[in-house]
């Protein structure tokens, strides 16, 4: 399946809206599997890379903070609040977000194929989609997302 | 009656396009559609450094590209930016992107007998550039914009 087909099914289901910093990522709603506060996040005992762990179905599953350049941080921005949990395989991965919007809060216009300039081997950027007249989004998926973060911890 | 020599009167044909600190190419005047000051780029993350924002134009989000960035000088602020359309191949629809510039272009008229070898950076240019030209005393390649939009492994 092309990049443009990926990012095409992602958005076509209901979609989730992250805010990183600033940057705007868009996967599809069904990858979220549950929305925690940040708070809840514990942040004993970490993982190489990751800031701690969030309980889900009776284990607890990595969690990652990830800046607006998508690259791993170990120090949490104060603006972090909310932890998405991300179907991950057989498991989970916690990202840490700034805010995040679901359901009819996000409004997708246009969606388009990321130029050719812009491909690099291994980015979670599948696409790119207007929001509004100002606002531009990455299209992503949690697949994409957790196989570029763990790639970022084994590197 | 004498007959009157009419001047030979060169017309502009090309757009001189200034990438900062000397680093100069150029483009067909057909090719430069816009130029836009204080644009209002969208970063995307995971790109390569010369080519990590769009710019959204008619519709479209057009990769912007920083000509600095590729020949090793200090990126620049987005500060101008030329649209460009150009074709991958004769006959294909018009494709568009964005450069971006250090100061406004310089309609310049070029002509065949200006041809000279390519300029310091070659390995960079022979990559981006159609070919070459001589303008007061500078080498000025003619940049391929079907390459530049594509990638640098092109």
């Amino acid at each position: 399946m092309s990049a443009a087909a990926v990012a095409r099914s992602s958005t076509t289901s209901p979609a989730a809206l992250l805010n990183i910093s600033g940057l705007n990522l868009v996967l599809p709603q069904i990858d979220i599997r549950a929305l925690e506060s940040a708070s809840d996040v514990d942040v004993g005992e970490a993982e190489p890379f990751s800031i701690g762990w969030i309980q889900y179905e009776q284990q607890r599953w990595p969690v990652y903070c990830i800046s607006h350049e998508l690259s791993l941080l170990v120090d949490v921005p104060g603006e972090r609040r909310v932890c998405v949990l991300l179907g991950a395989g057989a498991g989970y991965v916690g990202i840490l977000c700034d805010e995040v919007s679901i359901g009819k809060q996000v409004v997708l216009g246009q969606q388009h194929e990321l130029p050719s300039a812009m491909h690099m081997p291994n980015t979670p950027v599948l696409g790119l989609t207007t929001l509004d007249a100002d606002n531009v989004a990455c299209v992503t998926n949690a697949q994409a997302l957790v196989a570029y973060v763990a790639r970022l911890v084994q590197t | 009656m004498m007959p009157v020599e009419k001047n030979p009167v060169l017309r502009s044909n090309a757009w001189l396009l200034d990438f900062s600190q000397s680093f100069c190419a150029a483009v067909g005047t057909r090719v430069l559609l816009q130029i836009i000051d204080n644009p209002k780029l969208h970063p995307v993350p995971c790109a390569p450094q010369h080519c990590s924002s769009v710019f959204s134009w008619q519709g479209r989000l057009l990769p912007v590209v920083d000509m600095a960035s590729i020949l090793g000088v200090e990126p620049q602020t987005p500060h101008l930016l030329a649209i460009a359309g150009y074709r991958e191949l004769p006959g294909e629809p018009i494709r568009f992107g964005a450069l971006l510039l250090a100061a406004p272009p310089v309609a310049i008229a070029v002509s065949d007998n200006q041809s000279c070898m390519l300029p310091e950076h070659s390995e960079v240019w022979s990559k981006f550039a159609f070919s070459c030209f001589e303008q007061q005393g500078k080498a000025i390649p003619i940049l391929h914009l079907a390459r530049v939009f594509s990638s640098l492994d092109a």
